[in-house]
């Protein structure tokens, strides 16, 4: 198992896509925080609870810690889950239009591993990504925070939250790698995949706009 | 001897169409055993069931006496395969697509060294494999199916796309390795390539093996012998059909094939010449294996 995964890691790391969707997803954390922490300079501090000085205050508070760390576990489970859908589609489906998928399994026909390396090799690239976009949050929100005032203040029971909050992000995005790999596999392609992953995510988006009408029909039915 | 491969009454079926028809193939270990069909014969289906990709509809497969699929993992250890098109990453150079396989195969990366070199590809082994000619990736699909030193190796076209001395070269390569005792099972169209290699040969027509054995049996089963009449050659004809160890006689546009014994051609000779018919020339046929095959899969039922 640890050959196949050493395998995958190679194929994996070696894959320019892997880069790109990286590079993309590292850049419109940046460019989110930048121009959050920017328009929140531009428009100073406002007093009151109106919804400009409610959000002013929130783009100032993402950029300094602990918020910091909340606007990255933010980002990997909101825009993350999108580019684990791509990445893992990329992935599996690839094996099939290049016919590698068959070439290995003239050379190893046990599927079930062969699977389980590869979701566990995509479940490790996920970390990574989490600990760049960590490592990345902290460069760029630090510097951010103290140019519009403070960098907030951190404990160190925070410091022991963090690894765990990192586990529980990549967890949340374990269901949607599942379920693109399912329909890649259906499929036997990346784009059946692809539709499969972002079909859903944009169908959960959509069952989640639908959540206020919990308060029409009352929670009794909707449960608790 | 051990055999390599061994089916019994192979078969696969996709709905009602049978594509692999009751293939029962010995192939003895350390020979050259090709594989010959035209398109669609059920070559590659075979080839997938020999490897465990496609489960038989009924029949069975034993690589060196063990049992596909139910014991593929300890079986495949023992093969090297390169089916249809070479498959590999674009992305990564030959040398990576090798280690990719040898970590998943648990092999040291100088296995990757070894079988680059073994086919001259250790030149361009850090180009991208999107890269590649088509000999190359030929040769990195063999590479690739010698990772492992093999005993046995099965090749899908490997000359496939190769110009004139890269085919040379790639059979001097399978006969190398079949001297240091690899069985090799060749599925090519390169019908004279299979004549010079192939101690032992299927043809497949529609899913059923048509004919198997040595290629020199095969080519040597029906003594023939071409006579060249100076002249009309219809006097010939009924002369030569009353011979009774002449078996048959078949008219071409200027010769006679007849079917018989090459020791009796000085017989046959006297006999025209005693009746005034002038022989040009008397000579065995000597039968190739593209007019074997042909003959082979030739539609029967064709008007």
């Amino acid at each position: 198992m640890i050959n196949l995964l050493r395998a995958e890691w190679l194929k994996m790391s070696r894959r320019p896509l892997t880069w790109i969707l990286l590079a993309i997803f590292l850049a419109l954390f940046v460019v989110q925080a930048v121009s959050q922490t920017a328009l929140a300079a531009l428009l100073g501090e406002r007093p009151g609870d109106t919804i400009l000085a409610v959000q002013i205050a929130e783009w100032r508070r993402r950029v300094m810690l602990p918020g910091l760390f909340g606007a990255v576990l933010n980002h990997l489970n909101s825009l993350g889950a999108a580019f684990v859908v791509i990445f893992a589609a990329g992935m599996m489906g690839s094996e099939y239009s290049w016919g590698t998928l068959r070439a290995q399994l003239a050379r190893h026909p046990d599927r079930t591993r062969f699977l389980l390396a590869k979701i566990m090799a995509i479940m490790l690239a996920i970390s990574a990504a989490a600990l760049f976009n960590l490592v990345l949050g902290l460069l760029i929100g630090l510097p951010l925070a103290a140019a519009i005032g403070s960098i907030g203040e951190f404990s160190f029971a925070d410091l022991l939250q963090i690894p765990l909050a990192l586990l529980r992000a990549v967890y949340v995005l374990l269901p949607y790698l599942l379920l693109t790999i399912s329909w890649t596999l259906l499929g036997r392609s990346v784009l059946a995949g692809v539709a499969g992953g972002l079909g859903y995510l944009i169908l959960e988006a959509g069952v989640g706009t639908l959540a206020p009408l919990q308060k029409v029909w009352g929670a009794g039915t909707w449960g608790s | 001897m051990e055999l390599a491969i061994r089916t019994e009454q192979l078969t696969k079926r996709c709905g009602t169409r049978v594509v692999v028809n009751d293939i029962s193939l010995a192939v003895q270990s350390g020979a050259i055993f090709g594989f010959l069909g035209p398109n669609g014969a059920g070559k590659t289906t075979t080839i997938a069931m020999l490897l465990g990709l496609v489960r038989p509809s009924a029949g069975w497969v034993r690589l060196f006496g063990i049992d596909i699929p139910q014991h593929a993992t300890r079986a495949l250890q023992q093969v090297g395969a390169m089916i249809e098109a070479p498959a590999f990453y674009p992305y990564l150079s030959g040398y990576d697509n090798l280690r990719v396989m040898t970590r998943a195969g648990g092999l040291p990366d100088s296995a990757a060294n070894h079988a680059l070199t073994l086919v001259d590809l250790v030149a361009h082994s850090h180009a991208l494999f999107r890269t590649y000619s088509q000999g190359m990736r030929q040769r990195l699909g063999i590479a690739a199916a010698l990772l492992h030193n093999p005993r046995l190796i099965i090749l899908d076209e490997p000359t496939n796309g190769l110009d004139p001395a890269g085919q040379i070269e790639i059979r001097g390569l399978i006969r190398s390795l079949a001297e240091r005792g690899h069985t090799i099972f060749l599925s090519s169209h390169m019908l004279h390539e299979v004549e010079q290699l192939c101690d032992q040969v299927a043809i497949l027509k529609a899913g059923t093996v048509m004919l198997q054995g040595s290629v020199h049996e095969l080519l040597h089963r029906e003594p023939q012998l071409i006579v060249r009449i100076a002249g009309d050659q219809s006097a010939a004809i009924p002369l030569l059909q009353a011979i009774p160890w002449i078996q048959r006689v078949e008219r071409h546009a200027d010769y006679l094939v007849l079917t018989a014994p090459l020791e009796r051609s000085a017989e046959i000779n006297t006999l025209l010449v005693q009746q005034a018919i002038p022989v040009a020339e008397i000579r065995a046929r000597e039968e190739r294996l593209e007019e074997m095959f042909l003959a082979v899969t030739a539609d029967r039922d064709a008007p």
